[in-house]
């Protein structure tokens, strides 16, 4: 497996942090990248809309992953509305352990930052370098 | 992940009172054999669990409880008289239906599952650090601010060391360290494994100036998680630290200035060096009681 | 394994092709002014059934309400019930109609948002991958969304649960077997009309066969 990139959207749907990985996927500017996010992040919320058989008692949820030819995405949605958007390559062993542990990562790094603002960019060193790492170990 | 900054620090950094009086409190509970009952009211005798505890409740200790300040102090602060009005309610009683014991009750001197997790330090240190933050015009004023909140604690820890080792003795007086060496590896050795779960990585001196020695830690386990902005690149957050050095040598009457510095290495990026730079004082009666 | 919906759309972003299986939230009946003629065969509200009458004689073709369920009396005495005799047992008459209780969207918002859902995130993809390529589906945890997209610009589109492999196979073969067959051969269907639907018997009732056939049908 290969990540391409990692997005992070923040419960409003704002990008809050952006990094790419390979160079599978062309570059992008932030800009696009942040419109990007911002339409799946309402893409999320019209897919549950869809559902057509909701099964009762199960929480009805949004978009989990999409695939193209080669490639994919998922969506991993936070208790608190938090997505992590990886791009990755197909297949994908492993990928929802990996999701676990940048969330993991997220929450050490970025949540118990007292220079983090909550909702804003983030922008921690300690973030980048253990995502860099995990992805460096995940990346083939 | 494995690192705990250990419990009983927590019962040391709440208000001054509760520190000192928490400490009295279960020195006396431990040391309840029969003979002064009197002293505890009907609240205390009930946690028969705290008292059980104590291996050896000698007689040299119940002889200092009664030194103990009157009782009514004690059941202002936690609840006396058989209704316990006041009584630790989050405690649950703890003694009486034999469930946990509340944790102003335990007993200071075990340590075994007391224990902080890192993860609720680390959410308070980041608190403490943004409301620090929000006070100061500078780094220096920040790193002073945090400073001063870990000499408070490093005081507290002191005493609370010297008194597990005075019962870890068999509660004879522990050997009191006077010399300068000795001490300092009493700080990098026992406050260090007590704050961190392990001893520090290095203790050495300064090649340049007799009177500063350096403690090193290569993964502080208490900043682990923070991430220091590049406008602000001066700070250590170690500076809480480096406040709990200076309050335990400070205890033991070695006067120092103490401060924190980020010394990343390639194999440790947040490798902190604590530096400690002696007073004049110290150094003078080192050279009096030669060598 | 399961196969909820299926849902055709034209290169004028109109739906104009759906049908159903299994499902427990059904779409709602469109409102009569956004009503389009040939493309489901859900009943129409029944208080409003009289512009639904109107608007089948205009078609030309066998009444779309021709399988609607008997309960709706008022609904049988306007198709004239004998009508209704030879869809039994197909399209929306399966499963979904008899439990059609909690409501959905009604049909035309509906295909609406599968449409802007389509279209955005095939968008998105198309910009992330630089290339010109859509996707191929996506799921969450309650369905899966399977997209085949043909070189005339039509979109088929299927619903299935989210555990089932990739799909779409059976939009190709859907593609060349029955649409072929009783859509671009059938003269009587105007293709690329944007005001009716592709909706006839033959095609219905060959789309739910092929579907039928399949393993992951489900119950």
């Amino acid at each position: 497996m290969t990540v391409h990139a990692l997005w992070v959207i923040s419960k409003a749907g704002g990008l809050v942090f952006s990094r790419s990985y390979s160079d599978a996927l062309p570059p992008l500017p932030v800009n696009t990248i942040l419109t990007l996010a911002g339409i799946l992040h309402g893409i999320h919320a019209i897919t549950a809309k869809l559902t057509p058989s909701p099964i009762p008692g199960q929480p009805v949820g949004g978009l989990e992953s999409f695939e193209a030819e080669g490639w994919g995405g998922k969506v991993f949605l936070t208790a608190t509305g938090t997505k992590f958007v990886v791009l990755h390559s197909i297949p994908h062993p492993g990928l929802d352990d990996l999701l676990r542990r940048i969330y993991e990562i997220y929450s050490d790094a970025v949540m118990k930052n007292p220079f983090h603002t909550l909702e804003m960019p983030i922008n921690s060193s300690l973030f980048e370098t253990r995502l860099q790492t995990l992805v460096a170990s995940v990346n083939v | 992940m494995t690192s705990y900054f250990t419990g009983a620090s927590s019962s040391a950094s709440p208000a001054s009172a509760s520190g000192a009086t928490s400490s009295r409190f279960s020195l006396a509970s431990s040391a309840v054999s029969s003979p002064p009952p009197s002293l505890y009211s009907s609240s205390q005798n009930p946690s028969s669990s705290t008292i059980s505890n104590v291996p050896n409740p000698n007689r040299r200790e119940s002889n200092r409880s009664s030194v103990i300040q009157p009782s009514s102090l004690q059941q202002q602060l936690f609840g006396g008289g058989g209704g316990g009005g006041a009584a630790p309610a989050s405690g649950g009683g703890g003694g009486g239906t034999g469930g946990p014991v509340n944790i102003l009750e335990r007993p200071l001197n075990k340590t075994k599952g007391a224990e902080v997790g890192m993860g609720a330090w680390s959410f308070l240190l980041a608190e403490v650090v943004a409301y620090s933050q929000s006070r100061v015009d500078s780094v220096h004023d920040l790193e002073a601010r945090l400073s001063s909140l870990g000499y408070e604690a490093g005081q507290r820890i002191l005493t609370l060391l010297l008194l597990r080792n005075t019962q870890t003795a068999g509660g004879k007086d522990p050997r009191r360290e006077h010399r300068l060496i000795p001490i300092l590896q009493f700080v990098h050795t026992q406050v260090y494994k007590y704050c961190f779960g392990k001893p520090a990585d290095g203790l050495e001196r300064s090649v340049e100036e007799e009177n500063e020695y350096m403690i090193t830690l290569n993964q502080p386990p208490l900043t682990q998680h923070i991430s220091v902005p590049k406008d602000m690149s001066q700070l250590s957050c170690e500076a809480f630290t480096a406040g709990i050095v200076e309050g335990v040598l400070d205890g033991l009457d070695v006067p120092a200035r103490v401060t924190a510095h980020t010394v990343g290495t390639d194999q440790y990026p947040q490798r902190t060096v604590i530096l400690i730079k002696l007073d004049q004082k110290v150094m003078d009666r080192e050279e009096a009681l030669g060598k | 394994m399961t196969i909820f919906s299926l849902y055709i759309f034209d290169r004028h972003c109109e739906c104009i092709y759906y049908q159903d299986w299994h499902r427990t939230r059904s779409a709602r009946p469109p409102p009569p002014p956004s009503f389009k003629a040939g493309v489901h065969r859900l009943p129409p509200p029944s208080s409003q059934a009289q512009h639904g009458n109107d608007n089948t004689t205009t078609t030309g073709r066998e009444s779309i309400f021709s399988d609607n369920n008997n309960r709706s009396s008022l609904q049988s005495q306007i198709n004239g019930g004998g009508s209704g005799g030879g869809m039994n047992g197909l399209g929306s008459g399966v499963g979904g109609s008899s439990t059609r209780g909690p409501k959905g969207l009604p049909f035309d918002e509906e295909a609406k948002l599968v449409y802007g859902v389509i279209l955005s995130l095939r968008n998105m993809v198309k910009k992330l991958s630089g290339r010109e390529e859509a996707f191929t589906s996506y799921s969450t945890s309650q369905y899966k969304l399977h997209l085949y997209e043909t070189i005339t610009g039509y979109k088929f589109v299927l619903l299935s649960d989210p555990s089932s492999d990739s799909l779409r196979f059976v939009l190709r073969q859907l593609y060349v077997g029955p649409f072929v067959d009783y859509v671009v051969r059938n003269p009587l269907v105007v293709m690329d009309s944007r005001e009716e639907g592709i909706d006839n018997d033959q095609f219905r009732a060959a789309v739910d066969r092929h579907m039928r056939g399949l393993s992951m049908f489900g119950t």
